[in-house]
């Protein structure tokens, strides 16, 4: 939590930044260029650490001239906050105001807790943090089939709600095609990679799922790849829209509301040029990744990388367990309903009535369990199998941001190079008496001199981003899985409430027989 | 507590066949375990003689009874007489019974099956005790012996020659159709037939099903390990994420043992039932081709009574009289050996029906509150 101590008048400025953007135009906020939109991030994550104070002063409107000891930047931030509460979030402010009694005294306190024992007040800053970003619900209502034939491609319908002013409507509902995933996927992770923010990986293309749902008539075959599909993106889109600054890039908004098609982005197609160049461009990538090293000086960099490495391999093993699973929860499927048919036969078959009666209740039990598998089956693949795949591609993400670090790195590292060489010429010049060009020489070395410094600010800023950034991604992370499983193990739970009932419907019947 | 469950029906069946026959069974056995010795599988009978109070415990190897089996059959009149059946031979070397884990288990599992010899024990001590409990074969002196003497009775080379068994198939196939002179029979030969169909695909789905158990279970614990597999000591974050994934690996390892028991337990109840009477049912079968058989003797010795001439009248009265009365004992003897059949398969059916649906119960709400466990330690787990 170094970030904590940040210069205040830096982030005031950025904070005086923001508030106008927010208050005056939506729009404004479009040019912003990749490194203002990570200040604005440094500044709003810096809300992190006042986060705790910042609500009580919230809740405290009255008593905050009181505070005055407190960092300015503080202060602006309640200014801003309240003034975004009033415009949309009229309804849910009232809420938390009444969470808390504020009394000055306390927030002071806090106020120096925070600083000393940041760690330990990370879960709240979570919630804070969420809090600080705009209410926003996406959904995927709808999945619509257009054209015939091979030209036939899928269009989703996706429904916005939010509270975010940055949006002209509070609800819009868009159509967009798989493609535009792609398209504005990509324009996030060119803007957004680069400053070291962790971009959610958009779904992958399936060629193969695709063409079987042109070829269907009907899409009976094709409707469980079209659900998992619709599901992916819509998970895709309520991961982006988590992130306080992606949420609120210009793109990923006009993505979300503008009405009818967005310009057809060509470069994601699967089969066109652009993509086997971008095969090639990954290909490359990957290959710079083995050789790129840096001399790794921060250790939390390094404990990370393999966190990530043995997490991601972890996860595409239990993705592959789970999906192993899940078939064999199919399997077990389809014996229950063979067994269900063939208790039914021999209660067709058994002269003796009470048996012959016992034995279709059996059969029909069977048939009602099949249902629970089938539900449980697709439990486990949705849920869990899902799950891990999100996970192992956003572990992608996370790898690919920890790359554009060491990019930074090298070419920091390649100024500081030139500026040693340059410095060298104009040592020998001097040697040499050369006068004339040695005015030249030292333009040369204050400009290198400055794209060192430069190359050096980029690269503690991106890794400043990061390690932000991760803090982020590792508490989402646990709170979606925590989510995910509590609702896995209550569905588990449910098909075993499920089953006793079943039995116990069953067992009178049993009992009458003899 | 297998061996219990059974014990606890045996009674019932005894006080039916005591109206019948006062005193059967004359022994009672347990068989509590097997040990493979060499290439055979020995099975431990704890044998209580009823009338002395007196137990003993013998070793019999499956072959022991085959033997037994056959001499029941030979040695006694079974016209009539649905045999008990014979249990299926259990697989004693090591390569089967790979074979039959793989087949069960997927192959690529990493889990083994062990030996199922519980099952084979089940089985053999439920074939003693319809053995023992019916009035024909209870009082056999073979059978007395076979369970009174330390040593195995000297066993013969049993021949079942592939051509008999054939000429067996193809006599069946064309004599089961025959119509009957007693409706009572026609109806009860063709429930046998469906009966028989049915209950051995029951029994074959069953055991599909039980393995697609298995196979579940064992991808549940394959998750589960792979759950916890990841340790991290320093990190906060990561030592919570791992902590949420524990309680899932819990709530999988629980999914495991729930599959696992039911599949073990369901093998005992509903597997043994369907498996046993899809055997009996062929027993069943066999009665009433026995009986057919002694019809169509029975129907030529009457031709060859009528168009006998003087001299060998009395040879072909004789034939008459015997192919006759076999078959009335059949006919009677097959009466109340189908009620019989009917009353074991009716509380057999009840025990396990009820008994597999208390099962289920019991394990489920087991499992639930397992579940409930881990579902509440994920409530501890602040974020």
């Amino acid at each position: 939590m170094a970030d904590g101590m940040e210069p205040p008048p830096f982030d005031t400025e950025e904070d005086g930044i923001k508030d106008e953007d927010d208050l005056f135009s939506d729009a404004k906020e479009k040019p912003s260029s990749p490194s203002s939109d990570s200040q604005v991030n440094g500044a709003s994550s810096n809300n992190m650490d006042e986060d705790v104070k910042n609500d009580l002063e919230d809740d405290s409107d009255l008593f905050k001239g009181g505070s005055s000891e407190i960092k300015l930047n503080s202060d602006d931030e309640a200014e801003e906050k309240p003034n975004n509460g009033s415009n949309a979030e009229s309804e849910e402010a009232p809420e938390e105001t009444k969470k808390a009694t504020p009394e000055i005294p306390v927030s002071e306190a806090l106020t120096a807790k925070t600083k000393v024992a940041a760690p330990s007040l990370k879960a709240e800053d979570l919630d804070e943090d969420d809090k600080d970003i705009y209410e926003i619900d996406i959904k995927i209502t709808d999945t619509l089939k257009m054209g015939d034939g091979m030209s036939a491609y899928l269009v989703y319908k996706i429904t916005t709600k939010t509270s975010n002013p940055a949006f002209r409507r509070p609800e819009s509902i868009v159509l967009r095609r798989f493609s535009d995933f792609l398209g504005i996927h990509a324009k996030l992770a060119e803007k957004h990679v680069a400053v070291g923010i962790i971009v959610p990986p958009a779904p992958e293309k399936s060629v193969i799922g695709m063409t079987k749902v042109k070829m269907s008539k009907e899409d009976t075959s094709s409707s469980d790849f079209v659900e998992r599909r619709r599901a992916a993106l819509e998970r895709y889109l309520v991961r982006t829209a988590a992130h306080p600054v992606l949420a609120s890039d210009p793109d990923f908004i006009e993505f979300l509301e503008k009405d009818g098609d967005l310009p057809r982005s060509t470069s994601t197609s699967a089969l066109s040029g652009a993509g086997v160049m971008r095969l090639f461009h990954r290909v490359g990538e990957s290959l710079e990744k083995i050789t790129l090293r840096v001399d790794e000086n921060d250790e939390w960099f390094e404990e990370k990388s393999q966190q990530v490495e043995a997490l991601d391999l972890q996860l595409r093993k239990l993705h592959t367990s789970i999906e192993v699973l899940s078939v064999h929860r199919k399997e077990l499927c389809v014996n229950t309903a063979q067994f269900a048919k063939s208790a039914a036969m021999l209660g067709n078959v058994e002269e003796h009535t009470a048996l012959s009666r016992a034995l279709s209740q059996l059969a029909e039990t069977e048939e009602k369990i099949e249902v629970l598998h089938r539900e449980q089956s697709d439990a486990d693949f949705f849920l869990m199998a899902e799950l891990m795949k999100d996970y192992v591609a956003l572990m992608g993400s996370v790898k690919d941001v920890f790359h554009e670090r060491i990019k930074t790195y090298k070419s920091w590292k390649d100024a500081e190079m030139t500026l040693t060489k340059k410095r060298e010429v104009k040592a020998k010049l001097e040697l040499q008496h050369k006068t004339d060009k040695i005015g030249q020489a030292q333009a040369d070395i204050t400009e290198w001199e400055q794209r060192v410094e430069k190359g050096q600010e980029d690269f503690e800023k991106i890794s400043k981003n990061i390690k932000k950034e991760m803090l982020r991604f590792e508490k989402m992370r646990v709170v979606d899985f925590k989510d995910k499983v509590i609702k896995y193990l209550e569905i588990l739970m449910d098909n075993q409430e499920k089953l006793i009932k079943y039995w116990e419907t069953f067992l009178p019947e049993a009992k009458a027989i003899a | 507590m297998e061996e219990e469950d059974v014990t606890s029906q045996f009674p019932a069946q005894n006080s039916h066949s005591e109206n019948h026959d006062g005193g059967l069974p004359l022994f009672q056995v347990v068989v509590p375990e097997a040990v493979k010795r060499a290439e055979n599988v020995m099975f431990t009978l704890q044998v209580t003689i009823v009338a002395e109070e007196k137990g003993l415990v013998l070793l019999r190897q499956y072959e022991d009874f085959e033997w037994l089996h056959h001499n029941l059959v030979t040695n006694n009149d079974i016209r009539g007489i649905i045999v008990p059946p014979l249990p299926v031979k259990p697989l004693s070397d090591p390569k089967s019974a790979e074979s039959l884990s793989k087949k069960q288990m997927g192959d690529n599992t990493r889990i083994m099956r062990g030996d199922q010899f519980e099952h084979d024990c089940l089985s053999v001590q439920k074939y003693l005790e319809l053995v023992l409990s019916h009035p024909t074969f209870g009082r056999d002196k073979m059978l007395s012996s076979f369970l009174t003497e330390q040593e195995a009775p000297v066993r013969a080379r049993l021949n079942k020659g592939l051509i008999t068994r054939l000429s067996s198939v193809i006599d069946t196939a064309r004599k089961s159709n025959r119509k009957d002179v007693d409706e009572y029979y026609n109806t009860k030969r063709y429930f046998a037939t469906e009966y028989s169909k049915a209950i051995k695909e029951a029994s074959l789905n069953y055991n599909k099903l039980l393995v697609a158990q298995w196979r579940l279970s064992s991808s549940y614990s394959t998750v589960a390990t792979e759950l916890t597999s990841c340790t991290a000591d320093r990190d906060e974050e990561l030592v919570k994420l791992n902590r949420v994934l524990k309680a899932l690996s819990d709530g999988c390892e629980d999914e495991a043992t729930c599959y696992e028991l039911k599949s073990a337990k369901g093998e005992t109840t509903a597997g043994f039932f369907l498996d046993l009477f899809a055997r009996y049912s062929d027993s069943l079968k066999d009665m009433h081709f026995r009986r057919v058989n002694d019809l169509i003797e029975y129907e030529a010795a009457e031709k060859a009574l009528e168009k006998a001439k003087p001299p060998k009248r009395q040879a072909a009265e004789e034939a008459f009289e015997t192919a006759k009365s076999n078959f009335e004992r059949a006919s009677e003897n097959g009466k109340t050996e189908l009620n019989r059949f009917t009353q074991i398969r009716l509380a057999s059916s009840a025990s396990f029906l009820s008994e597999y649906a208390e099962l289920q119960v019991k394990i489920s709400q087991d499992f639930y509150t397992q579940l409930l466990h881990s579902r509440r330690a994920l409530d501890k787990i602040h974020l």
